[in-house]
């Protein structure tokens, strides 16, 4: 088979929250069941998260409430910052930098240009005061578009190919349905074509036909554009339909990787085995 | 006739651990080889692990042992070992699979869904659709029903939709359990068209199949699946054995 590189490489990714000490990592995890760190009472979100992620694939991440699914799509997007870890992504300096150790400019320059990111609450992804089409906007400027015509131009077509009616872009998003808001958001993350989009739990709290409606827009885009995305969901039916892989979390830890049907058709580790019973 | 799959001693045990790590056998030591333009048709009696065998080697199931030697186009590969990633590669160019019963997507029409697989090739959408009607039209789908979700579709229809999305990738290897368990005579005779279309163009067939007639007119070969019971000890055994055909 020809080699070819992953997008994005990461490594023994740690988040955790409080002073923590030596022993955060050995008394957290899936065998314990927490990840509060009974000696000095950090929570160890996530810790020795590894794994490769290629173009044009779908990353599902499952796993119960808890388990450090958005933590990890979180440093990644620099929203919060790692405590231990490499990850090289292979827009940013040929994948030969870690990403996570570098400068506060370099890693907006990355967010703004290379990544898109769709939160679960969209009141974290917009500002649901400004018109939709200012919410793209600031993508865009973000990213130094600042061409007031080229931005309304961009920012229709974006609307159009989330199926978002132009007539409602300089509407607030404050009075959008919740699935509206999620194509804003869509829209906006891929405002700048970025090669790596990170999707938080896009279809929950929406009624099931709107879901569908959504899904079936990510998946619409995805094959147009040929993207690549990391997918979160406790909805396993969300990952059956949109994803290639799977990692599955328990506790702060990946506990299995996996084609995403034979995930399904046959987990391995215990708690996979759990979770897909108890939502069949 | 090229050998392109060589299956050796592929074993799948469970081990189901909410039952306290209770261990149950999918398949056991099966062996066989597989040639282009052959149809090897797979019977036994329910339950003997005939869908294990093909999910082993189309890897929604993790095997516990074996190899499944693969003639892809880029060259041998062990389809139990390779990277997932490959795998995947795998399926969207050379392996289909059929699959007992179809999973549908809500909400996509039944034309999409067959042309799906080839987009996914990169085919040209009109071209796409074209020939995913193509196909539905010859296997009695009628016209009116494309633009529905499959997951409207009598069980018959929705096992068409399920091998036309198959076969119209035309892959090199094609993996069919039970493809037309709940067809009517003249939509198992489209079914069996098609197979055959497909092996004169050199697509190796694995077809898992209750069906004694159905496999008498594709199959060049046939593997039994057998469990043995053994009386002294109350265990069962499995066993597979091979029958010429044509
Ligand atoms: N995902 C699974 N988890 C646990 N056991 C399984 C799983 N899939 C199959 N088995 C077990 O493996 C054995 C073989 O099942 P399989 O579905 O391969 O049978 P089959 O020969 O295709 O049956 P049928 O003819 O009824 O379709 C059965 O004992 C079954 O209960
Ligand atoms: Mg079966
Ligand atoms: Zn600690």
């Amino acid at each position: 088979m020809p080699k070819e590189e992953p997008l994005l490489r990461v490594r023994r990714l740690a988040r955790i929250f409080g002073s923590g000490c030596s022993k955060c990592t050995s008394c957290t995890g899936p065998l314990t069941g927490t990840n509060i760190c009974s000696y000095c009472h950090s929570i160890v979100a996530c810790a020795g998260v590894s794994f490769d992620l290629y173009a044009g694939e779908i990353l599902g991440v499952v796993g119960e409430s808890g388990s450090g699914k958005s933590t990890l799509v979180q440093c990644l997007y620099f929203d919060s910052p790692a405590t231990a870890g490499e990850a090289y992504f292979k827009a940013y300096k040929d994948g030969q930098a870690n990403m996570l150790a570098c400068s506060v400019q370099e890693k907006r320059y990355i967010r703004h240009h290379l990544m898109g990111m769709v939160y679960q609450n969209p009141q974290q992804g917009l500002k649901l005061d400004f018109t939709a089409g200012g919410n793209i906007a600031e993508k865009l400027l973000a990213a130094g578009i600042y061409h007031v015509g080229q931005i309304r131009r961009r920012a229709a077509e974006l609307l159009q190919c989330t199926e978002v009616p132009l007539e409602r872009m300089d509407h607030l998003p404050r009075f959008f349905s919740g699935g509206m808001q999620q194509r804003v958001q869509i829209a906006k993350a891929l405002a700048n074509n970025p090669p790596l989009v990170f999707l938080d739990e896009v279809t929950t709290g929406l009624d099931v036909s709107v879901q569908a409606r959504v899904l079936d827009l990510i998946k619409k885009l995805q094959r147009k554009l040929g993207l690549t995305m990391i997918v979160i969901s406790h909805d396993l039916g969300v990952i059956r339909l949109l994803t290639n892989r799977v990692l599955v979390m328990k506790s702060g830890r990946v506990v299995e990787t996996g084609l995403t049907d034979q995930i399904l058709e046959d987990p391995q580790h215990p708690y996979t085995q759990l979770l897909v019973s108890s939502m069949l | 006739m090229a050998e392109i799959l060589r299956v050796l001693g592929l074993t799948k045990i469970f081990k189901l651990h909410l039952l306290g790590g209770k261990e149950v056998i999918g398949c056991k030591d099966i062996s066989f080889t597989l040639g282009t333009g052959e149809v090897l048709g797979i019977q036994g009696p329910s339950g003997v692990g005939k869908s294990t065998v093909l999910k082993c080697i189309y890897r929604s199931y993790v095997a516990s042992a074996g190899q499944a030697f693969y003639r892809s186009i880029n060259g041998v590969v062990d389809l139990l070992q390779v990277p997932e990633r490959d795998i995947l590669e795998l399926r969207r160019q050379e392996i289909g699979y059929v699959s007992q019963f179809l999973r549908v997507v809500p909400r996509v029409s039944a034309l999409q869904v067959v042309a799906e697989s080839i987009l996914l090739q990169g085919r040209e959408e009109s071209s796409a659709l074209r020939e995913a009607g193509r196909l539905l039209m010859y296997l009695g789908i009628p016209k009116e029903l494309w633009d529905a979700s499959p997951a409207t579709y009598s069980g018959g229809q929705q096992q068409r939709v399920n091998v036309a999305r198959a076969i119209i990738t035309c892959p090199r290897l094609l993996l069919l359990d039970e493809p037309t368990a709940s067809l009517d005579e003249q939509a198992k005779q489209r079914v069996h068209e098609l197979i055959l279309e497909l092996k004169q163009k050199g697509t190796a067939v694995l077809m898992v199949s209750h069906d004694r007639a159905s496999l008498e007119q594709v199959a060049d070969r046939i593997l039994f699946l057998d469990c043995v019971g053994d009386n002294q000890t109350g265990e069962v055994t499995r066993r597979a054995f091979e029958v010429a055909h044509h």
